[in-house]
């Protein structure tokens, strides 16, 4: 199905997320500030184990099962969350310390990340990690197969899988079939949208925005055929980057390095060897590899610990932050092609209230630059 | 199916308007859109064991005066649902299979109405899936829901143009019929339609 030269991928090492949502405010502001996508986070961080966003999603059908399309479910607003204020005002400059911090109106009962920190397990040994998910710009992309409309394209140069605005008529077969319901509806322009792989930011050697901006350089950016990038290194020959949910089938592109555990502890307070997230939990979610690569990374962490020298820690630990994009690791200030505007563009990458302003030129550049400049 | 020739059509674009009890009515008899012909296996497998296109028939009222065109259409929807839908197909040129939505050579253009209050899409289709915006038709759409049935019309400029289905008075041609009943989530191709193609008498 796939006919893409080089797929584009990403690492996300779950060691290293700290659940700061920056990269969900990154991936907010560039992308999703317009009317018709306030319930829209094309990047989610969710505490696992835990609900995720939408509410439930992996109860919600899609993907493949043995090459054939499975039947999938369409989150409702109410699985998403609907946007809604909060009282910052009263709460920060009302003069009134004690005061919750509240929704202004109504009271909702979910949102993309409600359930944040509860986790799973008994004290003392209860355990969570934080999930960051994007479009996994798929192999075999289930909502590219479901569209009866040829509205989503692969990419033939990295894979990137984007909507066609143009020819999207809002069916949203695609966010049915998509096993990891990534896929949100825009009724204002009635077309669905989701994450772009920062494609216009790739196009000029600039990392993504969730990348560049994640203070704890938890992703990897990168070719998956780039045999000397960390990508490959990590997904392939180290075989510590497994993807979300494989038994859906559909070749995600974004991979996860599964988190160590602290030891349990028994009733007297004394570790007990095993670890606090099961690995049952972990095989779940990543697939059958998981267990190799807990054992690889600590055995690895050992070496490192005694002195010895091990090429995975060393990627892993990313000193230099730049070593992260691969040939994305251009700042977004030097991208050469920031002064272009290409109206004609099918693919509409930049809003189009904000293109027809006066001041176009500057809009296109805040468009590809990171909010925080980074 | 008999064309009224009105004087002036402004008092017919509402659907409750008596005017419309002294016109024929043809009953025509709508089918699903069989699921093989669904274009993705997606929507194959989705919808194997789930029935759509229950619609079992819409009633049409055609008139027009010397610049418009208008189509009184209604059917049972039992509720009313923000998806309910409704197209009128019209044969661009050649020999259309209305099923197949047209082909590259004998095109189809469509007038769809949506409840959704935006106004009547005039699309252009050269078979299943390639669906695109039409050319400007100066359509128009009133609709009412009572009693558990739309009344809905549907109007368009007469004339003809290179993709415009020609409708000229004095020259028969031919019309077809879907519905989509939002209820069911009916959208895309699952939805009851007109088996073929009606003679429309102008």
């Amino acid at each position: 199905m796939s006919v893409n030269q080089r797929q584009v991928a990403m690492v996300m090492d779950l060691n290293k997320c700290i659940g700061c949502q920056t990269c969900t405010v990154a991936c907010k502001t560039l992308w999703t500030r317009n009317e018709g996508q306030e319930h829209m986070l094309f990047n989610t961080v969710n505490t696992a184990p835990g609900a995720g966003t939408p509410r439930n999603f992996e109860q919600m059908g899609g993907g493949f099962r043995n090459g054939k399309a499975q039947s999938g479910q369409l989150p409702t607003m109410a699985d998403w969350g609907e946007k809604f204020e909060l009282n910052f005002d009263e709460v920060f400059y009302g003069g009134e310390s004690d005061m919750p911090l509240n929704a202004k109106t109504g009271e909702p009962d979910w949102s993309a990340n409600w359930d944040e920190d509860v986790g799973a397990g008994e004290y003392p040994n209860s355990y969570y990690f934080y999930l960051p998910r994007i479009c996994n710009h798929c192999t075999h992309p289930a909502c590219m197969a479901a569209c009866p409309r040829k509205a989503i394209e692969k990419r033939e140069e990295d894979g990137v899988v984007l909507i066609n605005e143009d020819r999207c008529r809002g069916y949203q077969f695609c966010a049915e079939a998509c096993p990891y319901k990534k896929i949100y509806f825009n009724e204002q322009k009635g077309v669905s949208q989701k994450c772009i792989f920062c494609f216009p930011r790739l196009d000029e050697g600039v990392a993504n925005a969730c990348a560049r901006q994640c203070p704890g350089r938890v992703r990897f950016v990168g070719y998956l055929d780039d045999e000397e990038g960390p990508i490959h290194k990590l997904v392939y020959k180290y075989k510590v980057a497994l993807p979300l949910h494989p038994e859906y089938e559909t070749g995600p592109n974004v991979f996860y390095v599964p988190p160590l555990s602290p030891e349990m502890i028994d009733d007297q307070g004394n570790p007990t060897g095993q670890d606090r997230i099961p690995l049952s939990y972990l095989e779940s979610l990543f697939g059958d590899g998981v267990k190799e690569a807990l054992d690889l990374l600590k055995s690895e962490r050992a070496i490192t610990q005694t002195g010895g020298e091990s090429e995975l820690m060393d990627l892993l630990i990313s000193r230099k932050w730049q070593d992260l994009f691969g040939p994305f690791s251009k700042h977004p200030r030097d991208a050469e092609r920031l002064r272009i505007t290409d109206a004609a563009d099918p693919i509409k990458m930049f809003d189009p209230q904000l293109a027809t302003t006066a001041v176009e030129e500057e809009t296109q550049i805040v468009r590809l630059i990171d909010p925080a400049n980074s | 199916m008999q064309v009224q020739s009105i004087k002036q059509l402004d008092p017919w674009r509402d659907p409750k308007a008596d005017l419309w009890r002294g016109v024929e009515v043809e009953s025509v008899p709508l089918m699903a859109t069989p699921l093989p012909m669904q274009p993705t296996e997606y929507i194959r497998e989705k919808w194997k064991e789930k029935p759509y296109g229950q619609t079992p028939s819409v009633d049409v009222q055609v008139v027009r005066d010397e610049r418009e065109i208008a189509f009184h259409l209604s059917w049972f929807s039992g509720s009313k649902h923000g998806k309910d839908a409704a197209a009128i197909a019209l044969p661009v040129k050649g020999n259309p299979i209305l099923v197949m939505m047209g082909s590259r050579t004998d095109p189809i253009h469509f007038l769809h109405w949506r409840n959704d209050g935006k106004p009547v899409r005039s699309t252009f289709s050269e078979g299943i899936g390639s669906t695109r915006p039409g050319a400007e038709v100066l359509p128009g759409a009133e609709a009412h829901w009572s009693d558990g049935r739309w009344r809905l019309v549907i109007t368009r400029a007469l004339g003809r143009d290179a993709e415009v289905a020609p409708l000229i008075p004095g020259q028969p041609t031919k019309v077809g019929f879907a519905i989509w009943n939002g209820a069911n989530d009916e959208r895309a191709g699952l939805k009851a339609f007109s088996i073929d193609w009606k003679e429309l008498h102008l």
